[in-house]
């Protein structure tokens, strides 16, 4: 049983067929790859399944239907993004970034903090301290109290991972979590998502251009250019696939 | 970012009581008791422009109209039907509010530029709905005599016993509002402020979350319209005209935009600011206007940040001259 | 008729509203900012090119002078204050125009004081009869005027290499500046040319509504709601949305009462902007929300 589906699914802007009738299955506690050259329509695809734009076709998380869900109702059922371009809050502490992931966990809100005080200061100091246990998990703890776009950069994209799994979801999709980073970072990275995967019992989708990262970490790789998909499968498949080698590098003159 | 300290600090709450509740034995008349009830409510205008402003990033330009909303409600309701103060005040903050509602409703939809735009159309209807529906509000002659305000057949008809009214109710809303930016709701406002789309991508239901901001923040404005009615006891509607609205938000800008101070350090300035540049009658504004721009581009974050800096550096001082003391005798 | 008439009395408002709109949309087509301040800007034009007719300067020249004034003074502004304000953060920028606006206005409140000014005119008194219908001569020369000088933007931001590059550093600074394009200038001149525009509308519509220091207040809102009605950036959509708003306005009063004229104008821009967010010209987006 497929943790998310994706049946026939096509995105029109105006003329431009950005989603081009993508049927996928992500299985879970799978890591799955999507990639393709740009403009081939990954990033869409993550803002189609957590619902900001219409589309034509099915797009099923579990049993539930996402068509019609607003963004704020699809990370409440279980599926949560990090960004291209890092999107802190910039106004935050690192901690605080965080506490905005248990929002939709908690309840606390504008008039019954009047009237049911101890309730709420006990949702509160537990969701604090969750707070400090996923930092110290990111070895962030002893920067929470740090303006968020202070931090190093490698550091800013794991608070991003961080505060996307305080929503608890059961499905992360990951866009570009690589990108900047040195090697170093990467093989940290690597680490960390796999750690993830494992201690957090998560699924993950993620785009990614570092071809060493996606053949090291995926369990399967969909490949899109155009806004089709041209080929999908095991990492060792993917990297012997001539339409993929096509797509990156352009045909070669006979 | 509004984190609650470890340390309830009970020595400044009680200094804080302390000051603000004998003010009014230094009252040397009746003039000054005046303007002490103005930055009341005044403060309360300003709290209530700062929670949807400054912690929750929609700009309003139209604050005006709901001061004059709640006051005009209460003085009709009062007048017309002889209803009792507090039923009055809470005719006033409902109908209020539901403006509030309806103000939200194309705001949800529009961009922080255009939010603007609607705010500033919005007070300008109001306006001249107050100016021109002269069977419901008297047209520009306004409303006389209205009825002092009175809890349960005590009436507050001096300057001394108003103060005290309203310099309460302000303390209330502030500590409500310290309790709301300290809790998840507050998170959820300063996270629409810092990057709407992603807030909704943690999680964070924004069109309810910019509802209650405009509510709140509405109801507010109307609680302090209605005290103003009945201290008063006349309005017109010059008194809550678009110069009003860029008034209030020159105090939060001043005194320090998304802080909690900082609305109370606009208020008590730029109120007591114009008495002491009397002299400068018509010139008072386009201070502000300059203090505006100065703010924005040298310190965004007001008087009230400025004064952190200040506090910040001068306890670091402290430390050095302590630290070298300890030094010295220890050697 | 009275529609019809209603319509070409609501053309000439119209034709002013259209002309603000316009120098709304450039400056916000060139810094994402939308300028409340643009109807001040007007008035103080309007002061300027007065305070020049008082020194004996002939009116023609002083129009001229005086726009040339404004839109230094437009220059100026973006130069000495805008650009010291952090160009990303929008609502800062929001907040420095608010500060111009009250400045503008108080500035003309202390040197001019509060009572509204004569300006000499023009334009003939005379009208013009069209069958039934009668039109104001000045009406048909601000109908004009506004229609050439739209015309004449349009052509300078499509066929000049300035206005190309103004659009292309309107569209993206990053990409602007890394193909060359000298952002602050084309920031700084848009500013001149919006100033101008203001100034120019100010002096047409003076003799009739006199100079004051709250002339800009509610045509200023006016200006923007064309702006909105149009379609944000949207250089056409203003002007068709500033005489929409125009002929609406003129309708409703005359049709309905007009002393809620300016009430309907206002909700008018409200609804639409609730329907059509992006404004009436713009085209179709599709977001969930």
């Amino acid at each position: 049983m497929s943790l998310l589906k994706l049946d026939h699914v096509t995105k029109r802007f105006e003329g431009l067929v950005a989603v081009n009738d993508i049927s996928m299955e992500i299985q879970k506690n799978r890591i799955h790859a999507l990639i393709g050259p740009n403009g081939a329509g990954k990033t869409t695809i993550f803002n189609l399944i957590t619902g900001i734009y219409k589309f034509e076709g099915d797009i099923f998380f579990d049993d539930i239907l996402l068509n019609t869900l607003k963004p704020h109702q699809v990370i409440e059922h279980g599926i949560a993004r990090t960004f291209q371009n890092i999107r802190l809050f910039q106004n935050m502490t690192a901690e605080e970034n965080v506490m905005v992931g248990y929002h939709c966990r908690t309840k606390a809100d504008v008039l019954n903090i009047l009237y049911n005080p101890k309730r709420y200061h006990d949702e509160k100091v537990q969701s604090y301290k969750k707070c400090a246990e996923l930092l110290d998990y990111f070895h962030l703890i002893d920067k929470k109290d740090e303006m968020s776009v202070s931090l190093p950069y490698g550091h800013q994209r794991l608070l991003e991972i961080a505060r996307a799994i305080a929503t608890n979801p059961r499905l992360l999709l990951l866009d570009e979590p690589a990108a900047g980073m040195n090697t170093e970072e990467k093989a940290e990275l690597l680490t960390t998502i796999k750690n993830i995967v494992r201690d957090f019992d998560m699924t993950i989708l993620m785009i990614e251009h570092d071809m060493e990262l996606i053949m090291n970490i995926s369990d399967r790789i969909t490949v899109l250019n155009f806004g089709c998909k041209i080929a999908e499968g095991i990492p060792a498949a993917i990297q012997n696939d001539k339409s993929v080698v096509e797509a990156y590098l352009g045909v070669e003159d006979e | 970012m509004i984190k609650s300290k470890k340390k309830f600090n009970l020595v400044r709450l009680v200094g804080v009581l302390i000051i603000i509740y004998t003010i009014p034995f230094f009252f040397p008349n009746a003039y000054i008791a005046q303007i002490a009830n103005l930055i009341g409510i005044y403060m309360l205008m300003a709290m209530s422009l700062n929670l949807l402003t400054g912690f929750t990033g929609q700009l309003s330009l139209g604050h005006a109209a709901f001061f004059g909303v709640g006051a005009y409600t209460s003085a009709i309701v009062s007048k017309s039907f002889g209803l009792p103060f507090l039923i009055c005040l809470l005719i006033a903050v409902t109908v209020t509010t539901i403006t509030g509602l309806l103000l939200a409703i194309p705001a949800l939809k529009v961009r922080g530029t255009y939010l603007v735009l609607v705010t500033i159309a919005y007070g300008e209807i109001v306006r001249l709905l107050m100016i021109n529906w002269v069977s419901l509000t008297n047209g520009p002659n306004g409303i006389y005599s209205i009825s002092p305000v009175s809890i349960f057949g005590y009436k507050f008809n001096d300057l001394t016993k108003s103060y005290y009214l309203v310099i309460t109710v302000a303390f209330l809303i502030y500590l409500y509002i310290k309790l709301l930016m300290e809790s998840r709701a507050g998170r959820a406002f300063l996270s629409i402020r810092d990057d709407a789309s992603a807030a909704e991508l943690c999680g964070v239901d924004i069109t309810m979350y910019k509802i209650k901001a405009f509510a709140i923040s509405a109801a507010i404005s109307g609680v302090a319209g209605s005290l103003y009615a009945h201290m008063y006891r006349y309005i017109s509607p010059s008194s809550f005209s678009a110069t009003q609205s860029q008034l209030f938000l020159c105090m939060i800008l001043i005194g320090g935009m998304g802080t909690l101070p900082g609305p109370v350090i606009g208020a008590v300035v730029l109120t007591i600011l114009p008495e002491m540049l009397r002299f400068m009658q018509n010139g008072r504004m386009l201070v502000y206007g300059i203090l505006i721009l100065l703010v924005v581009i040298r310190s965004p974050g007001g008087i009230a940040k400025y004064l952190s800096v200040l506090i910040g550096k001068i306890k670091k001082y402290v430390h050095k001259i302590r630290h070298q003391r300890n030094e010295v005798s220890s050697s | 008729m009275v529609i019809i008439q209603q319509i070409l009395n609501g053309l000439t408002m119209g034709s002013v509203y259209a002309l603000l709109g316009v120098g709304v949309t450039v400056v916000y087509k060139s810094l994402g900012l939308m300028n409340v301040a643009h109807g001040d800007m007007m008035m103080i034009g309007a002061f300027i090119t007065l305070l020049i007719i008082d020194l004996g300067v002939p009116l023609w020249l002083a129009i001229i002078l005086g726009i040339f004034c404004a839109g230094m003074l437009g220059l100026a502004m973006e130069r000495f204050i805008y650009r010291k304000v952090n160009y990303g953060i929008m609502l800062n920028l929001m907040i420095a125009t608010i500060g111009m606006q009250i400045v503008l206005r108080n500035a003309a409140l202390v040197l001019w004081g509060v009572e509204p000014k004569a300006f000499p005119d023009m334009f003939s008194k005379g009208v013009i009869h069209m069958g039934p219908y009668v039109v104001a001569v000045r009406s048909v020369w601000i109908i004009i005027l506004a229609l050439c000088l739209v015309l004449l933007l349009q052509l300078f931001y499509k066929k000049t290499r300035i206005g190309k590059e103004m659009t292309v550093a309107a569209a993206n600074s990053t990409v602007a500046s890394m193909l060359g394009i000298n952002v602050n200038l084309t920031r700084f001149i848009t500013f001149g040319i919006g100033s101008s525009f203001a100034a120019l509308t100010g002096i047409l519509i003076a003799p009739v509504y006199f100079v004051s220091q709250n002339m800009g207040a509610v045509v200023g809102v006016k200006a923007l709601a064309a702006a909105v009605i149009g379609g944000f950036g949207n250089i056409t959509g203003a002007f068709y949305g500033g005489i929409i708003l125009g002929i609406v306005e003129a309708l409703g009063g005359g049709l309905i009462s007009s002393a809620y004229k300016d009430i309907i104008s206002f909700a008018v821009m409200i609804l639409v902007l609730y329907f059509k967010p992006y404004g009436l010209f713009a085209k179709h987006v599709d977001q969930k929300f």
